[in-house]
């Protein structure tokens, strides 16, 4: 190394500045995530035993050919190569490698929880050492792919009715009866074996259990139809049957000699049985959602019969108003019968030194402008022919509280109890406050806080008109996330291209932009945090305009939110 | 003792199955994947998942790795490096303005002063590296963060080690340009530090 190199090297001032810049540490979110996979593949590893246990036996029936030194299935009779008569390949028992290999760093430390794994999963793969499966030799006779092979079939047909066409033409009643005849005859040749016959009918009759139950499960839950979780299990049960019943009829291998083929292509028959009741599943499975979505739509058509007059193209933006709630009760800023927005004081609240605690019950009707005469009683005492009736009142703006009609005894909307009691307050209301209000307070108000009224502390009349204190929710504004139930969701985002003078003066960065993901689906409201010149960042904003999403949500609605978007721009 | 034990011969031993070699392994080079993700993507976030897809790689398909090509160590790197490039192409990122506020901060271990000293400075740092070509920027970061040796570097980036060194000296000499008036002030954090 040179003196320049030296140098290079030895940058300390560079060093020092460099050596600030400081990362987080490791999440722990990412040994879990590790660890998760780690498990899941040696699980995945520790099937493979079984693969190979289920090889052993095709192994064992193999045939030798001496000329060209290799092995074919059992099922040849001579070497499809050259012709040569095959002899009986030698049997070579399968010697399992010993299942305990001595690791480099077993000694080291023992293997932490997180990738801790059953102890045959982590000696599987050394249960069977491949190299013993060398018995075996792939030999390929046919190399082409499936649709080259299904294109020669169809050319062999093709060519067969060629053939046949002057018969056909010449006879052609006789010539369609002696097909029919023919065809039958294979038929019943075919269905007369006593395997095919168990065979079709343990396919025909497991087929009609599925579908039998689904359809008894659809008539059992009524016009909804069955649920797609009752679909899937029985559809899932249903295969998982068929497997072990193949499974077994296979490893007796019988279930290969049903489809006329050797025990050697055993798993190639299990593989095609399984395939085919996977299809007839699927086509099952279809039909019912199929028809359950057209039970759907016929509910819906004879339900809604409106006239469609004209089709909106554009979702609007506008959001429903929200529902104005109690004027005042909420923790809103204003609320009151006054002109002005003003926020409420005050509160109630009273009691008959009773050892109970207040009972559940309405207000009654409060008033700012009659004094009150009669405090709340959950069990007034009978009045015998009374000559002028007097109802109890509460000292508190009428707006905040609108007349309750229900059949209730006075009481504390916020109490549990059900036994009437005025509570353990004093002066006659009700509650554990003072007065002839109701509440922990005292006064002729609701609620703590004092001299009447109600919003807590001294007394003060409210105002600002009708929603004042808004009890609901503006969906109109723009969110954060952390106020919406679902964050908008991206579906696509177009990449930015660079601008000619940006690539000539080798313009790099990253463009970031604040910007409203808005409920109408447009991207609004872009404002740059940090550009880039040459264009770039209008190019950032052109592609940030094209955001396709999904807008966020909150409470079922679809409402805006501010996002940050960056751009990064590099040329290589 | 576990650091006789070379990468290698871990990851051989974790192929066959040995949980424990492959934990040791993945502790070796844990951090510094993480960090060198971090590095170049600039998000927590996406850096635990390079690193994931990185250790997942190794997990599923230890046969990519071949001891004559690359040591281990240069193959991971690599391996992290063409996993963070495929983010990079994925042209950025969309963050609600709300979630900034939670991206990791400075670690808060030095006195007041020198600590504001360090967050104005580390931050300049961040945005130059930032600033650089990746091809620079992933030299740059190899070189005085993972201390790779410059032909350890050229054979994570695919590149010799003449062409690693020139990326190198253009890196330094643009931070050089654009760090200059903190050169005095990193001394003085330096010394405060030290102090």
């Amino acid at each position: 190394m040179n003196d320049f190199d030296g140098k290079f090297m030895q940058d300390e001032d560079l060093k020092d500045l460099l050596r600030l810049w400081r990362v987080p540490e490791t999440p722990a979110s990412l040994d879990n995530r590790v660890a998760a996979t780690y498990q899941q593949s040696t699980s995945q590893t520790a099937s493979v035993p079984a693969l190979y246990s289920q090889r052993d036996s095709e192994v064992v029936n193999m045939k030798f050919c001496n000329t060209c030194q290799e092995e074919f299935a059992d099922r040849f009779s001579f070497c499809p190569v050259d012709g040569t008569p095959l002899s009986a390949a030698p049997v070579a028992a399968i010697q399992p490698a010993p299942a305990e290999t001595v690791s480099p760093v077993e000694a080291v430390t023992a293997a932490p929880a997180v990738f801790a794994v059953p102890a045959t999963v982590s000696a599987a793969p050394s249960a069977v050492a491949p190299g013993n499966i060398g018995e075996f030799h792939l030999t390929i006779l046919e190399d082409s792919g499936l649709l080259s092979r299904l294109a020669g079939e169809l050319g062999n047909v093709a060519h067969n009715y060629q053939l046949t066409w002057p018969d056909f033409k010449r006879d052609p009643f006789g010539f369609v009866k002696r097909s029919f005849q023919g065809y039958g005859k294979m038929a019943g040749k075919f269905f007369s074996s006593r395997d095919v016959v168990i065979a079709s009918v343990l396919s025909i009759v497991s087929l009609a259990v599925i579908v039998g139950a689904i359809f008894v499960l659809d008539k059992t839950q009524g016009d909804g139809g069955p649920s797609r979780r009752t679909i899937a299990i029985v559809s899932v049960v249903g295969f998982c049957a068929l497997l072990a019943i193949f499974a077994s009829w296979l490893s007796k291998d019988r279930g290969a000699a049903v489809m006329g083929a050797k025990p050697s292509d055993s798993r190639n028959v299990l593989s095609g049985i399984v395939a085919a009741f996977a299809v007839l599943l699927l086509l099952v499975g279809g039909i019912v959602v199929l028809d359950r979505r057209q039970q759907a739509a016929a509910a819906a058509a004879a339900e809604d019969e409106v006239e469609l007059t004209h089709m909106i193209s554009e979702i609007p933006n506008e959001q429903p108003t929200p529902d104005e709630g109690n004027a005042g009760m909420a923790k809103g800023s204003g609320g009151g019968s006054k002109a002005e927005k003003i926020k409420p004081g005050g509160g109630g609240g009273g009691g008959r030194e009773q050892q109970q605690p207040a009972s559940m019950g309405k207000l009654p009707q409060a008033s700012l402008t009659i004094p009150q005469v009669l405090p709340p009683n959950p069990n007034p005492p009978p009045i015998k022919n009374p000559s002028l009736p007097m109802p109890a009142t509460l000292d508190a703006d009428p707006v905040l509280f609108p007349p309750d009609t229900r059949n209730l005894a006075y009481g504390d909307p916020k109490s549990k109890s059900t036994t009437l009691s005025s509570g353990p307050g004093s002066g006659g209301g009700i509650g554990q406050g003072q007065g002839g209000g109701v509440g922990p307070g005292s006064g002729g108000g609701y609620g703590p806080g004092e001299g009447g009224n109600t919003g807590g502390g001294p007394r003060r009349e409210g105002g600002g008109g009708p929603g004042g204190g808004g009890g609901g929710t503006d969906y109109n504004r723009i969110f954060r996330s952390s106020e919406v139930s679902s964050r908008a969701r991206v579906l696509s985002k177009p990449e930015p291209s660079y601008t000619e003078a940006a690539r000539k003066n080798q313009i790099t960065g990253t463009v970031v932009l604040r910007a409203v993901f808005s409920s109408s689906g447009a991207v609004t409201n872009i404002s740059t945090i940090r550009g880039l010149s040459d264009g770039l960042t209008e190019r950032a904003i052109a592609a940030a305009k094209q955001i396709k999403f999904v807008p966020a949500q909150k409470d079922g609605r679809p409402v805006s939110m501010w996002m940050q978007l960056e751009y990064n721009f590099n040329l290589y | 003792m576990a650091n006789q034990v070379t990468d290698e011969g871990l990851l051989a031993s974790a192929a066959g199955g040995d949980t424990t070699a492959f934990q040791i392994l993945y502790e070796r080079y844990r951090d510094p994947i993480f960090r060198f993700a971090y590095r170049l993507l600039g998000s927590a976030e996406a850096a635990e998942d390079v690193a994931h897809d990185c250790f997942l790689s190794l997990i599923k398909e230890p046969s990519r790795f071949d001891s004559n090509r690359a040591s281990l160590r240069t193959y991971i790197y690599a391996t992290a490096r063409n996993l963070a490039a495929k983010r990079y192409h994925s042209f950025g990122r969309e963050t609600a303005i709300d979630e900034l506020a939670d991206e990791p901060a400075m670690a808060e271990r030095h006195a007041p002063v020198a600590r504001l000293l360090d967050q104005e400075l580390a931050s300049e740092v961040q945005q130059a590296i930032a600033s650089l070509p990746p091809l620079q920027r992933e030299a740059l970061v190899l070189f005085e963060y993972d201390e790779l040796s410059l032909a350890e570097i050229g054979e994570v980036v695919g590149a010799d080690a003449n062409a690693v060194k020139q990326r190198l000296f253009r890196a330094r000499e643009k931070l050089r340009v654009r760090l200059e008036r903190y050169f005095r002030i990193g001394r003085e954090a330096a010394t405060l530090r030290r102090a």
